[in-house]
């Protein structure tokens, strides 16, 4: 089991952090009378609004009905789901509880007035309706009016550290100091994210703890990587390294991206392509889509215990055929002026392209086959002034077709 | 305000402009209008469609005047257009597909004889993932009273078979080269643009018959009134297309970073995904005069593999450039 499930809160008194918050709510509820505000907890993700919804409903015997922002798109939907509820609650013989979450979630073009339909409904509910939401926003301005607002923060460092420490109880492992203190900062006070941490650290390593304890640079681990003539020595030398393995499918923070083992080694060894041959350089990358491989298979299956294995895998592979290479540490996988005209215009491009791709009724990718150059080939040849794209994003996607214009 | 005076880009561009609004305009598919048509007769047995064939050759355009031809004025309204290809995953099928097909029922329920139902068209279905397209099956059928599917696709057989046997099948044929001419002279009438008979057979050469591309190559090579063979070599340039023409050539030529840099470009300013590149990357090894074609395929197809099974496309990518250069291939043509 996933331990961010495993070690889901089940009772009340349960939870780490926002006691105060956590204390409000359960006076709320304890209070609520008909005509009482309902409630909404705001905070960020991972610091427990769900479960502990979830954990008071049981407590207080309070069938709850949870409804998240994919359920609740639009006026006429959430009339049907939720009128019933309201108007025959007496019907269902034990007491109801409404649990809207996500409702920040409830926005977007297609949202025909479900979110003022709330604010109306909630005005006079005679069940008690509790709601959470990540952040607040201009549509939701109603409902926060007639609601009662509570605050969930991050979970402070103290907090997060009771809750690893609880854990690690549970589990009966012992991590040093210095580690625990880098999952705290890790994980900027989400549950979640502290949890996955915790798990990723004690079951996909081999000595199990201890891990970062020293932290070389990444600049420094990786010229060492390419340098170091004995391969104990830079399989230890890796252990301590922040290098880690990690996969773009699951998400990639910048941070994450310049830690990736796989990245900095694929990004020095393309810069350094120059003092190469052919066939050198295509079995060192040859061998490193073969680690990309393994890792990926890791992460889909969730198999961390396995990870330990991928630094031998590499070296094994990639020690012998990479030394002497000369390879020096690259940030990034093009020369410094090309981020310019391949990343970042690629990212600026990207609200023409969707447009297009909606204009012409075909997959993004079709557009930049057969339709985007031509496109600005025609608009260039042409005197069109601005354009109407039937998009929100109109000005923004005009303002972009002015530069691509100014391009030679 | 001025929002009248802002030409609209569906105006602008002619695959648009000239994209037929009626079952009866799109040329060639004529065995498919007519089935259509027939099928359109009793709207409420309307079975659910399946549409496979090549890209370019009016898939979409005849789902979406079914869809017009159906639903009347407010199609948009009761059609939903989803592109699998932006939108892959359990997520989107969960989420997107599953929402709007329960919308339906109650509006359905409220004016029981007004609409029979709403479309979903999928376009490009065949990029789902077999676990999206798993939990297809049970949407399609719990949503059969209100709701009819289009599914589009590329190829047949990478749609499951419990959707295959769910669907009316429709194969789209190539069309013709005669046809594909015709079609662009009409524009180009239309447009009041001068051409040369000898360009649209070029045109026709490097389309094979998908009529965007074609139309598009048209109205780019269009600029000064008229359109010459030359105009036609100079706008096929352009497209994302022929990079990838270039990429492969580069890497056959040992050139692995001016490739690989092309190549980068391709995908995040043409926004063109890894898949598609492979795809066409795999013509583009039986256009050339190579020895053994079979043992470069086999190479593609084993990144191919690697990409949908590892974790950094760039990595994946970046390695099967370096393959092709490390074969000597130039030296090795026939
Ligand atoms: N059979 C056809 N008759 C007329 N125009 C066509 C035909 N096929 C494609 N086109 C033109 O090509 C463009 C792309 O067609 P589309 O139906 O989107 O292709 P696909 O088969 O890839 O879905 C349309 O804008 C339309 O103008
Ligand atoms: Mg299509």
């Amino acid at each position: 089991m996933m331990w961010t499930e495993k070690y889901r809160m089940k009772s009340i008194d349960g939870f780490f952090g926002n006691e105060k918050e956590r204390h409000i709510v359960i006076d709320w509820l304890s209070h609520w009378v008909k005509g009482s505000k309902p409630l909404l907890m705001m905070g960020p993700p991972g610091t427990g609004k769900t479960s502990f919804v979830k954990s008071l409903a049981k407590y207080f015997d309070y069938d709850l009905v949870e409804l998240n922002a994919s359920d609740l798109r639009n006026k006429s939907n959430l009339e049907a789901l939720i009128l019933p509820l309201l108007i025959n609650s007496s019907l269902f013989g034990k007491k109801l509880m409404l649990f809207l979450d996500e409702i920040d979630g409830i926005s977007g073009r297609d949202d025909y007035g479900g979110l003022s339909f709330l604010a109306v409904v909630l005005k006079d509910a005679d069940i008690p309706i509790i709601m959470a939401s990540n952040s607040k926003n201009q549509k939701m301005k109603d409902v926060l009016k007639s609601s009662k607002i509570v605050t969930f923060l991050p979970l402070t460092p103290f907090a997060s550290y009771l809750l690893i420490k609880y854990i690690l109880n549970r589990e009966s492992k012992i991590l040093d100091q210095d580690t625990i203190i880098k999952i705290i900062r890790d994980a900027r006070g989400d549950a979640r994210g502290l949890i996955n941490g915790l798990q990723m650290i004690i079951e996909g390593t081999i000595e199990g703890y201890s891990k970062i304890g020293s932290e070389y640079e990444i600049e420094e681990s990786i010229s060492k990587f390419f340098t170091f003539e004995n391969i104990n020595e830079t399989k230890q030398m890796l252990l301590n390294s922040v290098l880690q393995f990690s996969t773009p499918k699951f998400g990639y923070s910048q941070e994450e991206r310049s830690r990736d083992f796989l990245n900095a080694l694929y990004n020095s060894i393309v810069s350094n392509h120059k003092n190469i041959s052919d066939e050198k350089l295509a079995n060192l990358l040859h061998c490193l889509s073969e680690v990309d491989l393994f890792v990926n298979r890791i992460y889909e299956n969730r198999n961390w215990r396995l990870l330990k294995y991928s630094n031998d895998i590499l070296l094994t592979k990639l020690f012998k055929t990479s030394r002497n290479l000369g390879i020096k540490y690259s940030q990034y996988s093009i020369p410094f002026p090309l981020i310019g005209t391949i990343f970042m215009r690629g990212q600026s491009l990207r609200p023409l392209r969707n447009a297009l791709s909606k204009q012409f009724h075909t997959s993004t990718s079709t557009v930049g086959l057969f339709c985007l150059s031509y496109f600005l080939q025609v608009i260039k040849n042409g005197k069109f002034g601005v354009l109407d794209f039937n998009s929100n994003e109109d000005d923004k996607i005009n303002e972009i077709i002015v530069k691509e214009k100014l391009r030679a | 305000m001025e929002k009248q005076q802002k030409p609209l880009v569906s105006d602008i561009m002619w695959v648009e402009k000239y994209r037929p609004t009626r079952l009866d305009q799109v040329i060639n598919q004529k065995e498919i209008v007519k089935g259509l048509e027939n099928l359109l007769k009793k709207p409420n047995e309307l079975p659910h469609l399946l549409f496979t064939g090549s890209a370019g050759v009016g898939k979409t355009t005849m789902a979406i005047c079914l869809a017009r031809q159906l639903l009347g004025e407010n199609w948009k309204r009761d059609t939903l257009e989803l592109n699998a290809s932006d939108e892959r995953g359990i997520k989107m099928v969960r989420e997107r597909v599953k929402e709007f097909a329960s919308i339906m029922k109650l509006s359905i329920n409220q004016q029981a004889d007004e609409r029979p139902f709403k479309i979903i068209i999928l376009d490009e279905a065949d990029e789902m993932t077999s676990e999206a397209q798993t939990a297809l099956r049970r949407i399609i059928e719990d949503s059969a009273k209100t709701t009819r599917f289009v599914f589009i696709c590329n190829y047949l057989s990478h749609i499951i078979e419990p959707i295959q046997s769910r669907c009316v099948i429709f194969r789209f044929s190539k069309v013709s080269e005669d046809e594909v001419v015709e079609y662009l002279k009409n524009i180009c009438k239309n447009e009041g643009v001068k051409v040369d008979d000898k360009a649209l057979h070029k045109i026709y050469e490097q389309t094979n018959g998908d009529m965007r591309h074609s139309i598009n190559i048209l109205q780019a090579a269009s600029a000064s009134g008229n359109v010459s063979v030359q105009q036609v070599q100079n706008a096929i340039g352009i497209s994302g297309r022929s990079k990838i023409s270039e990429i492969i050539d580069l890497a056959i030529d040992s050139k692995f970073n001016d490739s690989r840099l092309k190549l980068l470009e391709l995908l995040n300013v043409y926004g063109v995904s890894e898949t598609d590149f492979l795809r066409y990357a795999n013509e583009e090894i039986y256009k050339r005069d190579l020895e053994n074609p079979y043992e470069v395929s086999t190479i593609l197809a084993e990144y191919d593999y690697r990409l949908a099974n590892g974790a950094h496309p760039e990595i994946q990518l970046a390695a099967f450039l370096a393959q092709l250069g490390r074969l000597n291939l130039k030296s090795r043509k026939k």
